[in-house]
């Protein structure tokens, strides 16, 4: 069954594996799915380029995307790690964050329309 | 039938979510996550989350790009993307909160979530501003986390 992968999925999985340390390996039995994909000539290169830089080839490499992308999404304790343990010995409170949060938006907003003349 | 009710988060939601993760917006976040409501997300809404570690606050506290890259990764594991926004709403007193109505317009969700008091103030009573909205767009809610998180249903009906 012929599968399509946009390029906007693609761009997406390449963006998240550039920030891995590595494409890490199924734990559990893996099973043949064939699969034919229809990506553009640019997305082949980009993939086969990806796929030698971690020395697979390209089914290995989509497969572990794949993997990945079907696994559970992480929590936010996984996904935070020591920046909540920054914030708690900050001092801060929730209502302070949120303020300097909404200045720190509304100022990179302004220097975007400042920058962009808009 | 029932659905679960389609969200828009402002991007600082995700941003102090990320650093707080006990507080409302860590709790906003958690039930995207649980997929108890439906999360809407936008390119523009994606960039802006993006740009967190290149705020002083967020970079001071540790939010760095893969840390923002891995949220990311895992909201698009949950959410709807909105490719395609109209400009059905402009609003002068921040043109770029206007992206967040005009998303929830083109998804159909029902409400924004937000602690900005430029969106915030669209449902004060008592500004001709703020009235004119509510009676164009009588469906949409923007609410802060606080009350978001106080509402007793998280479906709509279909």
């Amino acid at each position: 069954m012929p599968i399509h992968i946009s390029q906007y999925q693609l761009f997406h999985f390449l963006r998240s594996l550039r920030y891995n340390q590595s494409i890490m390996a199924p734990q559990s039995p893996t099973t043949e799915l064939p699969l034919t994909l229809r990506v553009s000539e640019q997305a082949r290169l980009t993939l086969a380029e990806r796929a030698a830089a971690s020395g697979t080839d390209i089914a290995g490499y989509v497969s572990a995307i794949v993997e990945q992308n079907a696994q559970r999404p992480l929590s936010l304790e996984e996904i935070s790690g020591l920046v909540y343990r920054k914030f708690m010995a900050s001092g801060m409170t929730d209502d302070e964050l949120s303020d300097v949060l909404e200045t720190e938006k509304h100022e990179a907003r302004a220097q975007r329309r400042l920058h962009h003349g808009s | 039938m029932s659905f679960p009710l389609k969200v828009i988060y402002d991007c600082n939601i995700f941003v102090q979510a990320l650093i707080n993760i006990n507080g409302p917006g860590g709790a906003c976040v958690r039930r995207a996550l649980a997929k108890e409501v439906t999360l809407v997300l936008s390119e523009p809404l994606l960039a802006e989350i993006r740009q967190a570690p290149t705020k002083p606050t967020p970079a001071r506290l540790g939010v760095t790009i893969p840390r923002t890259e891995t949220l990311i990764e895992n909201l698009l594991k949950v959410a709807a993307i909105t490719r395609i926004v109209p400009e059905q709403f402009t609003y002068a007193r921040d043109p770029d909160d206007a992206h967040y109505v005009n998303l929830a317009l083109a998804a159909e969700a029902t409400v924004i979530v937000s602690r900005d008091k430029d969106l915030l103030s669209l449902m004060e009573s008592g500004r001709p501003e703020a009235a004119a909205f509510q009676v164009r767009f009588p469906f949409l809610r923007i609410l802060d986390p606080v009350q978001f998180l106080k509402e007793p249903r998280m479906l709509e009906r279909s």
